[in-house]
């Protein structure tokens, strides 16, 4: 499956192409902070992290030979392979045949795992008077808040709730502007294909999408690429709850704390406060998928779900949709791929049709996101059978993306009317050899061929 | 069954034997293997932010969980190390400090280990069951004691048990002498078997990460460290001496070593007599009653009915 947007894996291949393009002092100030190791070290392969922990405590080098024995046999070039690509992130060096791990990176990993090195790196707790009314509940609805109105500017809904915020800040807009989610249009800004795709995932892929744009923009902007990157190592690794000083961010570490205030990834009372509490976006990244109750033996990064995180979406067998929520913005996102018909107050009802899901293709939306997007927000219930989306539905959708694709044209020449039968041939065998053929038929001495390859044909 | 994904999580039950005296007796000294157990931790929750983890204790009196602690308080902030790993550490190294003072006592006393086994399997199957997504358990007992002779039912049980429920069993011996019964753990339930003898500052620590470390899915694709022989012999259920040749009943399986009227285990009654090796009776039974009596077939009123016969 293609790489989805802003996902995960997007961010971990972008961070890898750094890693492998940067210099090698740029690569020692990277392995400079244990924060920074070890969120590197997370993002590599399983396998890649078995080899790097292999070799952290050994203090010499090994033979590539002899690493290659640890591998069973049939997996040897995949092993190899990984050793390979742990080469091009810098974190291997090799020399005269026996490899062994970057000295800086071996020693700031185990410091990361025995607690010394360089402690600021995991972020400075804030000591001081504790801001009563900030708890982690109060975190998550301002996050949330705050996420949604960004979201609700994306679909368009202009309406003003209740609550509601001050209109989005030009940085928000740059942001969203320069990742391809929005453009500018007349009458202000319009949603584009990406937008839509961005709108459908799950919170934790939009905020890799968002954090993946600091790094671009660093890019061209001729920020400090390396500072960039060990602020975002830092806060990925944050606890929730808890403050965090300001004293040690350097001015750009600064600025990209208000930019990411303004998307509610962290939380500070005001530009020249002194501490900045993170949120749920931030703190749950890391852990991908959800998982159960925080009972004995839980993961160790406890998340918070909130009500926007349970299912709410039942889908029956018939195409029909009940999404029992209020929420605007997930009716209006809904509101892309289903017809809706009636809205009650705590339930909207609609079904899912050819000409509903055909917009949502027009749009750009792949029938795959769709799926993803249902299952995820699937109803408890409808979660606990296999599969848990009715098949004939998903297949129906897919089934109306192929539709789309039953025509594919191809620029073309087609060749008749040969003098006599040997150039024919002659010709034929030529295209067949490199391979541009569309069609031919012998009886009729005609074919049709590429025109990249009509070119070199011509030149026969 | 399935196959383990990459990204899968692992849950890991470690069993740390903290019987004081054994560790007084071994080359490495409690507090620096714990501190290389400690490392060992912190580098397998850094493999996966979903790993679960459990630590129980287990001492000649009790086995206690050590992580996550029952009703435990908030440790102190300490900013030093990744917030997370703090957490785990502290409970562990003030658990099993705990757990030392408690077990001051018994000096000469074996740890309690299939009572760590089935606390821990009942654990996993508790936590399988749920939890939405596959788990892949597998327990890692870190052990400086003997043997007991009197746990090996309890501890073979437990073994069968682990390799029904796919769980891995590593084990990790501080002490020269091997234990058989753990061996066999590791070898019935696809596990490594590994032995630390010198007491290297951290050549614990580095065994432990080559061999132990692996998830499911790594071990498909990276050796182990193989296995030598293993003596799988049993013991008697009698008197839990190690036999090679025994009396075996035909209805439970289980194992004496001399012959007895009813079985232990099932209450089965055989009720002929048997012609001792060297010493025959004077009514001089015939060897077919000697053979059947040393097969034991059928029920014992068919064994009955062959001895009318005779």
């Amino acid at each position: 499956m293609a790489l989805q947007l802003g996902s995960e894996e997007e961010f971990k291949t972008t961070i890898a192409e750094y890693l492998e393009s940067l210099p090698t002092q740029f690569c020692k100030r990277v392995f400079s902070s244990p924060a920074a190791c070890l969120a590197i070290f997370r993002l590599l392969s399983t396998v890649g992290k078995q080899l790097v922990m292999s070799m952290l405590y050994l203090d010499s080098g090994i033979q590539v030979q002899d690493v290659l024995q640890w591998a069973k046999v049939g997996h040897q070039r995949m092993v190899k392979g990984k050793i390979h690509q742990l080469r091009k992130l810098q974190l291997v060096v090799e020399d005269k045949g026996s490899v062994s791990l970057n000295p800086i990176f071996r020693e700031q990993l185990r410091n990361a795992l025995t607690g010394g090195g360089d402690f600021n790196s995991f972020g400075i707790p804030y000591v001081g008077l504790r801001d009563k009314r900030v708890s982690v509940a109060w975190l998550a609805r301002y996050a949330n808040e705050r996420w949604e109105a960004i979201l609700h500017f994306m679909v368009g809904r202009s309406q003003a709730s209740a609550e509601s915020l001050a209109p989005l800040s030009e940085s928000v807009r740059d942001i969203l502007r320069m990742s391809g989610l929005m453009e500018d249009g007349e009458g202000g800004m319009t949603i584009t294909n990406r937008g839509f795709q961005f709108l459908l995932q799950d919170a934790a892929s939009q905020a890799w999408t968002v954090l993946l744009q600091y790094l671009r923009l660093a890019e061209t902007q001729a920020m400090d690429v390396v500072e960039v990157l060990n602020f975002l190592f830092q806060l990925v690794s944050l606890q929730l709850g808890r403050a965090y000083s300001t004293e040690a961010l350097t001015r750009n570490q600064r600025k990209m704390l208000s930019e990411l205030r303004d998307f509610g990834l962290i939380y500070q009372d005001d530009l020249e406060s002194k501490r900045f509490y993170p949120t749920h976006l931030i703190t749950s990244l890391t852990s991908g998928t959800k998982s159960g109750d925080g009972k004995d033996g839980a993961p160790i990064q406890s998340e918070l779900t909130t009500s926007s995180e349970h299912g709410y979406i039942i889908l029956e067998t018939n195409c029909r949709v009940y999404a029992y929520t209020k929420s605007p913005l997930q009716i209006a996102i809904l509101n892309l791929f289903v017809h809706l018909m009636s809205q009650f107050s705590n339930l909207v009802t609609g079904m899912i049709t050819r000409a509903s899901v055909r917009r949502a293709l027009l749009h750009g939306i792949t029938a795959d996101q769709i799926i993803i997007f249902l299952s995820t927000n699937a109803h408890p219930q409808m979660q606990n059978k296999i599969p848990v989306l009715p098949v004939t539905v998903t297949d129906q959708i897919r089934l109306w993306e192929r539709e789309r694709n039953r025509l594919l044209p191809t620029q073309a020449q087609f060749y008749k009317g040969f003098a006599r039968k040997q150039d024919f041939e002659r010709i034929f065998k030529y295209a067949q050899d490199i391979g541009v053929i569309l069609w031919a038929s012998k009886e009729k001495c005609q074919m049709v061929v590429t025109r990249h390859g009509h070119a070199k044909i011509l030149e026969l | 069954m399935a196959e383990p994904l990459e990204s899968d999580s692992s849950l890991l039950v470690v069993i740390l034997d903290v019987n004081p005296g054994s560790w007084a007796r071994s080359a490495l000294p409690l507090d620096k293997a714990l501190q290389q157990m400690v490392i060992f931790i912190n580098a397998y929750l850094a493999l996966n932010t979903e790993n679960r983890l459990v630590v129980l204790g287990a001492s000649p009196r009790e086995c206690r969980f050590l992580y996550p602690a029952p009703g435990g308080g908030a440790p102190t902030h300490d900013v030093q190390v990744y917030e997370q790993f703090r957490a785990v550490d502290a409970r562990v190294l003030s658990g099993v400090a705990a757990m030392v003072e408690d077990a001051a006592g018994d000096d000469a006393g074996h740890s309690l280990m299939s009572r760590a086994l089935s606390m821990a399997l009942c654990h996993i199957r508790r936590i399988s069951a749920s939890v939405m997504t596959k788990v892949w358990p597998r327990i890692l007992v870190l052990s400086a004691g003997s043997d007991s002779a009197r746990e090996y039912i309890s501890l073979m049980n437990s073994i069968f048990a682990a390799e029904k429920m796919s769980v891995l069993v590593d084990v990790c011996k501080v002490v020269a002498q091997d234990s058989v019964f753990l061996q066999q753990a590791a070898e019935i339930t696809g596990g490594n078997y590994v032995r630390v003898d010198t007491p290297a500052n951290e050549s614990l620590l580095q065994t432990l990460m080559f061999t132990c470390l692996a998830d499911h899915y790594t071990r498909g694709i990276l050796n182990a460290p193989s296995n030598e022989l293993i003596d799988f012999r049993a013991t008697c259920f009698c008197h839990r001496r190690v036999v090679d040749i025994g009396f075996v009943c035909s209805v439970c399986l289980s194992i004496f070593c001399q012959m007895a009227p009813v079985c232990s285990t099932c209450q089965t009654k055989f009720t002929f007599k048997v012609a001792r090796a060297g010493k025959g009776r004077a009514s001089g039974e015939p060897p077919a009653a000697v053979a059947a009596a040393a097969t034991a077939a059928g029920t014992p009123s068919a064994a009955m009915s062959s001895l009318n016969l005779s």
